[in-house]
């Protein structure tokens, strides 16, 4: 059976030249022609890549410039005191069991740290660069260069700073709250909300730094307040000792018997421990 | 202008491959079997509409279509079949053969249309089953009888006439639906 008139011949032929194109491999071979090749791709690809990368590099870079991000570094001083040095030259003496963090790299525009505990800090000076001590989430201590010490009492959740030298700007943490401004010899205690500050200084405020107690006709129960801190045992002071009493000596790194002993012989006083608190009570 | 073709060329035009990769998908073996109208061999009528495609896409900024993009991808073709003929001097009686000088617009027109009637029934036949569309192609393209047929692809005599009147019909439903031209 051929039923092939001359239209079908024709028709047919061409039907088969049709399907013998090969249209993928002639598509290709066109666009390599034209230069839609691989490589083109590959280097639009490539450039493409490139932009991308350029482009988020600078988003990054300049975030890092109006928003560094800052690593931060936290030194625990655990049961010794221990001396820390700032990026900005500042140092700062951390009492035991104090915490601080601060960036490993200053903002340009302020220098912030958080503190918990107590702690000496002498500033490099630098106006532009303000000095921002953040206690305990609770209060702000700033200062553009000076040398200072905060402590926070955890009795009493009473925050306290003492100037040595320079000028320091002390507030609560919340906002709108007052700012007190502290100089040489003065210290201020945040307490409750409130601040309020003290004129008379207590000389011996940086015992805990310096291993130095200076006593100059301070009275006995003063005397035994601040013992009590500086060695972290509990002094009673029994009724048959005067009020009256006052002590004045310079104890350097003495241990706490020594302390004990010499203020009972030049007060005339005796001591014994019971149930490891030290109770003065009057010799005979 | 349709629009899509309106569309097509407008990607091209903006360098799109993906638009030009749609145009030359469409149009590369309804042209190519055209210009066979035109050249003698299949490879050279290829050659011709693969020149032509590159042409197109090389000059795309300066190509203007007002018509029709069919008749104008045709027309470029056939103008490039005829190129090649006088330039090759050999192929003379090529020129004779055709009359070229004599070809009216309305003689390609016919030309044309007769292609993508052509193309039709291609795209038809493509769109048969696989045994459908190689037994179809046996008995037309190859010519070979019913049994000849059948003894090849051992099959029975009756399948392969079951299957040849499949492909005649669908090529009827489809063609039937066509406007007369």
């Amino acid at each position: 059976m051929k039923p092939k008139n001359d239209i079908d011949e024709h028709l047919f032929s061409n039907l088969e030249s049709f399907q013998s194109i090969d249209l993928e491999g002639d598509w290709h071979k066109v666009r390599r022609r034209i230069g839609f090749n691989k490589k083109k791709t590959m280097r639009y690809f490539w450039q493409t890549a490139a932009a991308v990368i350029l482009i988020l590099g600078m988003g990054f870079m300049i975030q890092k410039l109006v928003f560094p991000t800052q690593q931060l570094v936290a030194v625990q001083a655990g049961s010794q005191i221990k001396e820390v040095v700032l990026p900005d030259g500042s140092s700062v003496t951390l009492n035991k069991q104090a915490e601080l963090i601060y960036p490993e790299k200053f903002n340009r525009r302020h220098r912030e740290l958080e503190l918990t505990g107590e702690a000496y800090f002498e500033v490099a000076h630098n106006p532009d660069q303000p000095f921002t001590v953040n206690v305990d989430q609770k209060a702000f201590v700033r200062v553009l260069g000076t040398s200072f010490n905060i402590s926070h009492n955890t009795n009493d959740e009473s925050i306290s700073v003492q100037v040595v030298e320079g000028k320091v700007a002390f507030s609560s943490i919340q906002k709108g709250s007052e700012q007190i401004i502290l100089v040489k010899d003065e210290q201020a205690t945040l307490r409750q909300g409130y601040i309020s500050k003290k004129e008379a200084i207590n000389m011996n405020f940086l015992s805990w730094k310096t291993g130095k107690l200076i006593f100059d006709h301070t009275s006995i129960g003063e005397v035994c307040q601040q013992l009590q801190e500086h060695y972290g045992v509990e002094i009673i002071l029994d009724k048959s000792v005067p009020g009256e009493l006052t002590f004045t000596s310079t104890l350097d790194n003495q241990d706490l018997d020594s302390v004990l002993d010499e203020i009972s012989l030049v007060l005339g006083l005796k001591y014994s421990y019971e149930n490891g608190k030290v109770v003065f009570t009057k010799s005979n | 202008l349709k629009n899509r073709d309106v569309h097509i060329i407008k990607g091209i035009r903006a360098g799109r491959e993906s638009a030009f990769e749609v145009l030359f998908k469409d149009y590369y073996r309804p042209l190519s079997v055209f210009a066979l109208r035109y050249m003698s061999d299949l490879e050279l009528a290829k050659e011709i509409v693969q020149g032509f495609f590159v042409h197109l896409y090389e000059n795309r900024k300066s190509i203007i279509i007002t018509n029709s993009l069919e008749s104008y991808l045709y027309q470029s073709v056939r103008n490039r079949c005829l190129n090649h003929i006088r330039q090759k001097k050999t192929q003379k009686q090529h020129l004779d053969q055709f009359n070229l000088k004599q070809e009216t617009s309305e003689n390609l027109e016919e030309k044309i249309q007769a292609t993508e009637l052509e193309h039709i029934i291609f795209q038809i036949i493509a769109s048969l089953p696989p045994q459908c569309q190689r037994i179809f192609n046996l008995s037309r393209v190859k010519g070979l009888s019913n049994s000849e047929i059948a003894v090849q692809l051992d099959i029975s005599k009756r399948t392969v006439e079951t299957q040849i009147s499949n492909a005649l019909k669908a090529l009827r439903n489809t063609l039937g639906d066509l406007p007369v031209k």
